[in-house]
C-alpha cells in the first residue's frame, strides 16, 4: 500500500493518492496507517478541501507526546468528512495553555480542543491511606480545566477519562481497597463523568485500553524514552475514536443501518429453508450468534439509529421470520424501511434513503455477501460498507469497532425516531385518502409548542443544527457552547417548534435564529427536520418572526440562502414566503421582507398551544 | 532472501519516505533527512517488528551508525 501511495504522489496523481489514503482503516498494519497519515499532509490543500467540504480547527493539548497522534486524527477525521487544521501544545503544557490563555492558541481559534491526557498526568501514589481528598483534588483540577477551556475558547472540548493500569502492586486487593491506584482512577472516572461540563465530551480510554488490552496499550519503554502514553499499535484506534467524536460534533455520523437478511440476521436462506429451517436463537451456536447480533441492533435502534432492510427475497418470505419466528428479537416495527425484491441492492439503498428522507451518505450497509458489498461500494461510494467477517460471532465486534454511529448525546427525539417513520407511513395513507392537500393537513390535527431555545432543549437544538442538511438555509453549524452563548443575548431571536399530530409526536423539529441589526432582523439559521416537510411549519415560524418584529418595531427581515450539495430543496424558501431577492454575491443569495409592504402568501393548519 | 542490510534499507525508505536511501555501515543520523529522536523511536519499533527482536530502554541511543545497528540485530538473533 505504501509503495502505491508513494508512486502516485511521485507522479503527482494526488487525487488517486488521496483515494488510497482515505481507504486505510485503523485495523490495517500500523506502518501503513502512519504512512498514509503523513502523506495526507503532502496532498495539496486545495484538493483536500474540494473532496472534504467541512473544515475545522482542532487544538491538541498534550499531557504526553502528541506528534504521533495528530496526523492520525487528521486522517480518520478526513475519512469522516472533516478536514482538520491542527495545533499542538508543547509537551506537558496542557494546563498552562488554558490558564494563561495562550495567545497562540487564542489566535488559532479552535473549533475543538482535545486534551490528550492519561493516568500518567495524575501523579497519584500507588497507595493512599486517605484516597478521597486526592480523588477530589484531581476531579476539581480536570473539571475546572475543561470548563475553562470551553468557556474561554468558546469551543467543544473532547477529554479523556483515565486508564487503569494492568499492574497490581496490591494483587487481589487492587479492586477491593479504595486506596489503590486503580481504585482511585476508577473513582475519579465516575466523578469526572458526573461532573463533566456541558460543552465537554468524554473519550472513554479506560474502556478502549481494556478492549485492546492493557499490555498492548501502554509501552513503558516508549513512555520512558519519548513520553508517549499510548503504544504505536494502539494509536490508530485512539485516533479513530476521537475522529468519530469530531465527526459527530459536525453532523457526520451515520443515521441508518441497512441490513441484509439471509445469513446476516439469521443463518440459512428463508426462501429455501423456511421458518423451521433457519438458524436463530438458543440451541444452535450459530443461531445464538445471530441473536446476539440482533440484540446489539436493537440497542442501536433504541438510541436513534434507523434500521432498514435491503434483501433479495419475496416480500412475504422476508417478513415471515419477523412475524412468526419466536427467537426473532427484531420485529417488523423496528425496521423503518423494509425493501425486499429482486432489484440490484444499490437501487434498494437509493430507495431507502429516499423514503427515509436522508442522504445516501448517511447509510451504512451490512451484508454477508461480498459481491453485494462490492456492488454497493463501487456504485454508491458515499455509503459506508462494513467489511463483514465470515463468522456471525464476530458481527457485533466488527460493527461496533467501525465507530460509525457515534453520538455525543441521546435526545428524546433519537429514541422515538424509528416510530416517527412508522407514523409517517400512517400519515401518507391518510394523504392518499384526502381530497386535497389542505384537507390532509387539516385532518392531521397538528399542534405546536413554540418556544425560544432554553437550557431544556439546547441538546436537541444543537443536534439539529449540526445534522440537518437538506432544509437548512445557511448550514451554519454550532457547538452547544456557541448555542448557549445566544441565550442571554438581548439582540438574538430564537425560536423552536415541537410538533404533534393525531399520529403522535414529531418532537422538536424546527429552529430559527436571528440577530437584530438596527431596524432589521437578520436570519442566521433557519432549519427544519425533513420529516415534517410541507406541513406548514415554516409558515408558523414566519408568523412568529413577524410578531417579534412588530413588537420590536423592526421594519425588515433579511434572509440568506447559502447553497450546498444538499440544500437545493430550500433555494426558493424565501421566495415562497414573499421575500424579494436583493443580492446574489456568488456565495449565496440575500432576501428581504419589508413588513410594511410585503405579505406572507397563505396560512397553515397548526394550532399553537 | 534479502540480507539484513537490504531489509533495514526497506524500513528506512518506507519510514523516511525516500526511495533513494542507500544504507552503508557508516550511515548515521546526520546522513538521513528527518532522522530525529521521535523518528528514531518509530524506526526501532519497526525494526523490532520486522526482525522479531527487542531492544531495551536506552540501548538504541548508544548506537552510532547503521553498522552498529546491524551488529546489534545480529547479536540479538544469536548469529
Amino acid at each position: 500500500m505504501n509503495a502505491e501511495i508513494r508512486a502516485r504522489i511521485k507522479e503527482r496523481r494526488f487525487d488517486a493518492a488521496l483515494d488510497l489514503i482515505l481507504r486505510v482503516r485503523p485495523t490495517d498494519p500500523t506502518e501503513e496507517i502512519e504512512y498514509a497519515a503523513d502523506q495526507l499532509g503532502k496532498i495539496p490543500a486545495q484538493l483536500v478541501s474540494e473532496r472534504v467540504p467541512t473544515h475545522k480547527r482542532l487544538a491538541i493539548l498534550g499531557g504526553a507526546t502528541t506528534q504521533f497522534l495528530t496526523p492520525q486524527i487528521r486522517l480518520f477525521a478526513c475519512q469522516r468528512g472533516v478536514a482538520l487544521a491542527t495545533y499542538e501544545s508543547d509537551f506537558g503544557l496542557f494546563e498552562q495553555e488554558i490558564w494563561s490563555e495562550s495567545p497562540t492558541l487564542r489566535q488559532f481559534e479552535p473549533d475543538v480542543i482535545h486534551f490528550h491526557v492519561s493516568s500518567r498526568n495524575l501523579a497519584l501514589p500507588l497507595f493512599a491511606e486517605d484516597p478521597a481528598p486526592l480523588v477530589r483534588a484531581q476531579t476539581e483540577r480536570f473539571v475546572g480545566l475543561y470548563r475553562a477551556a470551553g468557556e474561554r475558547f468558546r469551543c467543544a472540548v473532547i477529554v479523556n477519562n483515565f486508564e487503569t493500569s494492568g499492574e497490581r502492586a496490591y494483587g487481589a486487593l487492587d479492586a477491593l481497597s479504595p486506596g489503590t491506584h486503580n481504585s482511585m482512577v476508577r473513582e475519579l472516572n465516575s466523578a469526572l463523568a458526573r461532573a463533566l461540563p456541558v460543552q465537554c465530551y468524554l473519550n472513554d480510554i479506560e474502556q478502549l485500553s481494556a478492549t485492546l488490552g492493557k499490555g498492548r496499550w501502554f509501552d513503558p519503554r516508549l513512555w520512558n524514552e519519548t513520553k508517549t502514553a499510548v503504544s504505536f499499535e494502539c494509536h490508530p484506534h485512539y485516533a479513530d475514536r476521537v475522529a468519530a467524536m469530531i465527526g459527530a460534533l459536525f453532523g457526520k455520523s451515520k443515521k441508518c443501518l441497512v441490513l441484509d437478511l439471509d445469513n446476516t440476521l439469521w443463518g440459512g436462506v428463508i426462501g429455501d429453508d423456511g421458518i423451521a429451517g433457519i438458524r436463530l436463537g438458543a440451541g444452535n451456536p450459530e443461531g445464538e450468534a445471530f441473536q446476539e447480533f440482533q440484540s446489539y441492533l436493537k440497542a442501536l435502534k433504541a438510541r436513534g439509529i434507523l434500521l432498514a432492510v435491503a434483501s433479495k427475497n419475496e416480500l412475504e418470505n422476508a417478513l415471515a421470520p419477523f412475524r412468526e419466528h419466536p427467537d426473532m428479537l427484531l420485529k417488523e416495527s423496528d425496521i423503518s424501511c423494509f425493501v425486499a425484491n429482486w432489484e440490484p441492492k444499490d437501487k434498494s439503498l437509493r430507495s431507502i434513503a429516499g423514503q427515509l428522507n436522508i442522504g445516501v451518505d448517511s447509510l451504512v450497509f451490512f451484508d454477508d455477501n461480498p459481491a453485494e458489498r462490492e456492488l454497493v461500494g463501487s456504485s454508491l461510494p458515499q455509503v459506508t460498507v462494513i467489511d463483514v467477517p465470515q463468522d456471525p460471532s464476530a458481527y457485533v465486534q466488527t460493527l461496533d469497532r467501525a465507530n460509525v454511529f457515534e453520538t455525543l448525546a441521546v435526545t428524546q427525539e433519537d429514541q422515538l425516531r424509528g416510530e416517527f417513520f412508522q407514523q409517517n407511513q400512517a400519515r401518507e395513507l391518510l394523504g392518499a385518502g384526502a381530497e386535497s392537500y389542505e384537507e390532509f393537513l387539516r385532518r392531521l390535527e397538528m399542534r405546536a409548542v413554540v418556544e425560544p431555545i432554553t437550557a431544556a432543549n439546547i441538546a436537541r437544538v444543537t443536534q439539529l443544527i449540526n445534522k440537518t442538511n437538506q432544509f437548512n438555509l445557511t448550514t451554519r453549524r454550532a457547538t452547544e457552547a456557541e448555542v448557549r452563548s445566544l441565550l442571554d443575548d438581548p439582540d438574538v431571536y430564537t425560536s423552536t417548534i415541537r410538533l404533534d399530530d393525531r399520529f403522535g409526536s414529531n418532537g422538536l423539529i424546527s429552529v430559527v435564529i436571528g440577530r437584530v441589526h438596527a431596524d432589521s432582523l437578520a436570519i442566521e439559521n433557519w432549519l427544519m427536520s425533513c420529516r415534517v416537510l410541507k406541513r406548514g411549519v415554516e409558515l408558523l415560524e414566519m408568523e412568529r418572526l413577524l410578531a417579534y418584529c412588530r413588537a420590536k418595531n423592526l421594519r425588515t427581515i433579511i434572509g440568506r440562502y447559502l447553497p450546498t450539495a444538499k440544500n437545493k430543496l430550500v433555494s426558493r424558501h424565501y421566495a415562497e414566503l414573499g421575500f424579494e431577492e436583493i443580492e446574489n454575491d456568488g456565495a449565496g443569495t440575500t432576501w428581504r421582507f419589508a413588513l410594511a409592504t410585503q405579505r406572507v402568501p397563505h396560512g397553515h393548519f397548526i394550532t399553537v398551544q | 532472501m534479502p540480507g539484513n542490510l537490504e531489509k533495514l534499507q526497506e524500513i528506512f525508505r518506507d519510514l523516511f519516505d525516500d526511495d533513494d536511501i542507500v544504507l552503508s555501515d557508516s550511515t548515521a543520523a546526520k546522513d538521513i533527512d528527518g532522522w530525529d529522536s521521535l523518528k528514531n523511536v518509530m524506526l526501532i519499533v519497526r525494526i523490532e517488528k520486522a526482525f522479531k527482536v527487542r531492544f531495551s530502554t536506552g540501548e538504541v541511543v548508544a548506537l552510532r551508525n547503521v553498522g552498529e545497528l546491524l551488529d546489534a540485530i545480529d547479536k540479538k538473533l544469536g548469529r
